[in-house]
């Protein structure tokens, strides 16, 4: 069963990125835009400019462009950034990791932080702990991402001098040997405990600031699953069986409240990953987000489609790891 | 909070004794003079009188609104100062009696900018949603009434659109069409549209074989006009909602479009391109962001409470899943 469904979501992601790839695809090539011009400079000749719209393929019909480009693909090779001059592949390979390791600290804070206060709220409606996670529930939602971000380098860095404003590590600083990339991961893997807690300063406000919308999505649906799944016969049973409360709490409750909140978590993936754009670029991470908005804004297409295409590949593949955790979790469950 | 709100509302013949503390205005009106019924009772007999007047933030929530909608219309005609002119002599000035919420790095007042912005970030989402839902509840209407292979492409389009985080496509979209405001409109719509596609399409799906669609078929009705005068009325509950829900949102993705550059530029009061253009001055000229992101966040939350609050009164049952 679990087999049948990850097929039938890979056929669907293939459709996705497919269809994606045309849309961007087409819209790239319906901007009065140059590419060749934006590679070679304002400078370059007329020759240079014929000569590197041949050597990109610019002056083959446009589906042939496209069929090329999605031979190139399933190569993967995503053809060559026009601002960075590089493969556009490499380039996500470097930015990549910067990326995920802050949206998975951020899925950290949200679930560390997220599950006992949805938990703790729901037990005690109306107590202190409900009203903050109402509070964050509301806010979370109405925040901003890009100025909540600013606020926090403002009163963190410019005003307390807490914490640095950004960046991935201090530049007077090596980056640790690279292993995964993700510098918490390095810094321990090679056991450089200073380096691990100086690029965690550095992880912990973006993160932060980057997790704050979804913890409040996160937090609200548990809370309202956890009530509803507390007023269930089988928590009456369990309790009368003189269970004590907090085994009830945590094993029966929980475990059927955290069902729904998975689904939920696996969407905000895709919040996530919007949200990094913004986040990055006010905290001057060097990830993906950074590379997009730059990409954007100079029209260097390849790259464009590249992000949007890997963008597109983690959040779908997250949700079919979701589903499928999803039918683990609950052998009630078929899709 | 609701529950405690809806318990009196049993019945005239409910005894005055068991009102709750809350209502001791409601309980005195009944042990001294009586009949008539109070004032409170009214209110809260009416859903909708309940939900926006007497829940706190809900009439919180309200507020912003009116008072965000008026400001679009009427903003840039009260301003204490212009919005665009500067003045030299009071560059970043804070927060004064003069300047409520200071000055910008040419001397612009903030507090009459955000006056003078309303419109801006109101005005694009509302065009924004104004695409996104016509191109949506038609393409939802066709797909939900006619069903067979027109569905099966509709709703597969839409999946493959939904399948997508809305604010990268929105970069994607947006960029091909350059800077401004008219395509961070369109990229937006484009994230927006398939809401209200599957809204309608399961709308239609449920109300299409209704008795009354069946008699005004059997009397000859041509399917437009079933449509629009039979299903449609009947439909428009949840997208008023999600309407509301999608106005703040919409708000929210404006701004950020801008911050990214991709949406009004600078020199123009949006509230967003003035956050971008005061982010440089932070360390020194906080209030530059801090007022107009504050005045987007009261918006985003007003057009979200009230969306909330509007499920409650219109459709009570999908409210219950909500929490």
């Amino acid at each position: 069963m679990i087999v049948q469904l990850v097929a039938r979501r890979l056929f669907f992601l293939i459709l996705v990125l497919l269809g994606l790839s045309l849309i961007t695809f087409t819209l790239s090539h319906v901007v009065p835009s140059d590419p060749a011009r934006l590679y070679a400079g304002p400078r370059a000749t007329a020759a240079t400019l014929i000569q590197i719209r041949h050597q990109f393929g610019l002056d083959q019909p446009v589906w042939r462009q496209y069929t090329t480009y999605l031979y190139n693909l399933l190569h993967g090779d995503f053809g060559y950034s026009l601002t960075s001059h590089r493969p556009v592949a490499d380039d996500l390979r470097d930015y990549l990791p910067a990326t995920l390791e802050l949206t998975i600290t951020a899925i950290l804070l949200i679930l560390l932080i997220g599950i006992p206060l949805g938990v703790l709220s729901s037990i005690r409606p109306g107590s202190i702990l409900d009203q903050v996670g109402r509070f964050v529930s509301i806010t979370g939602v109405a925040l901003p991402a890009f100025w909540l971000g600013l606020m926090a380098q403002w009163y963190f860095f410019d005003n307390q001098g807490w914490l640095p404003s950004g960046g991935r590590l201090d530049p007077n600083v090596n980056p640790p040997t690279h292993l995964t990339g993700l510098y918490t991961v390095d810094s321990l893997l090679s056991g450089n405990f200073h380096d691990f807690f100086l690029s965690l300063d550095y992880l912990i406000l973006p993160a932060s600031v980057l997790g704050y919308g979804s913890l409040a999505v996160l937090t609200r649906m548990l809370r309202s699953s956890m009530l509803e799944t507390l007023s269930q016969d089988y928590i009456r049973t369990a309790r009368a069986k003189g269970i004590r409360s907090t085994r009830v709490v945590l094993r029966h409750a929980l475990r059927n409240a955290l069902l729904p909140a998975t689904t939920v978590m696996g969407l905000q993936v895709g919040t996530l990953l919007g949200g990094a754009l913004l986040v990055e670029d006010v905290f001057s991470w060097p990830g993906i987000g950074r590379y997009a908005t730059n990409a954007t804004l100079n029209l260097d297409y390849n790259a464009i489609m590249g992000i949007t295409l890997v963008a597109a590949f983690i959040y779908v593949l997250v949700n079919l790891a979701v589903d499928i955790l999803y039918m683990v979790l609950d052998p009630r469950v078929t899709m | 909070m609701e529950q405690k709100l809806e318990q009196p509302v049993l019945g005239a013949d409910h005894p005055p004794s068991s009102a709750p503390p809350a209502s001791a205005f409601a309980a005195e009106q009944v042990s001294t003079s009586a009949p008539p019924l109070s004032l409170m009772r009214k209110l809260r007999r009416n859903p909708l009188t309940r939900h926006f007047l007497l829940n706190p933030l809900n009439f919180f929530g309200l507020v912003i609104v009116i008072v965000v909608l008026v400001l679009a219309v009427i903003g840039p005609y009260i301003t204490p100062y212009s919005p665009t002119v500067p003045d030299y002599t009071s560059m970043l000035s804070g927060p004064t009696g003069a300047h409520w919420f200071g000055t910008d790095f040419i001397g612009k007042d903030v507090f009459s900018r955000i006056l003078a912005g309303a419109r801006y970030s109101l005005g694009t989402a509302a065009a924004v949603l104004g695409i996104a839902v016509t191109l949506g509840l038609t393409l939802g209407a066709i797909s939900g009434f006619f069903g067979g292979w027109v569905d099966e492409l509709i709703m597969r389009v839409t999946d493959m659109f939904l399948a997508f985080p809305a604010l990268i496509l929105a970069l994607a979209v947006a960029n091909t069409l350059g800077a401004g405001l008219q395509s961070a409109v369109i990229a937006l719509a484009v994230g927006f549209w398939p809401w209200y596609t599957r809204l309608l399409r399961g709308q239609v799906l449920s109300l299409k074989n209704r008795e009354y669609v069946e008699a005004a078929r059997s009397l000859g009705v041509s399917n437009a006009a079933i449509m629009w005068r039979h299903i449609l009325p009947n439909a428009l509950s949840p997208i008023i909602v999600e309407l509301s829900m999608d106005m703040g949102y919409a708000v929210l993705d404006i701004s950020a479009l801008s911050y990214i550059g991709l949406g009004a530029q600078p020199p123009s009061p949006e509230w967003g391109a003035m956050i971008v253009a005061g982010k440089d001055y932070l360390r020194t000229a906080w209030w530059v962001c801090a007022f107009p992101g504050i005045a987007l966040s009261l918006t985003i939350l007003g057009f979200n409470v009230v969306g909330d609050a509007l499920r409650d009164v219109l459709d009570p049952r999908s409210a219950a899943h909500h929490g």
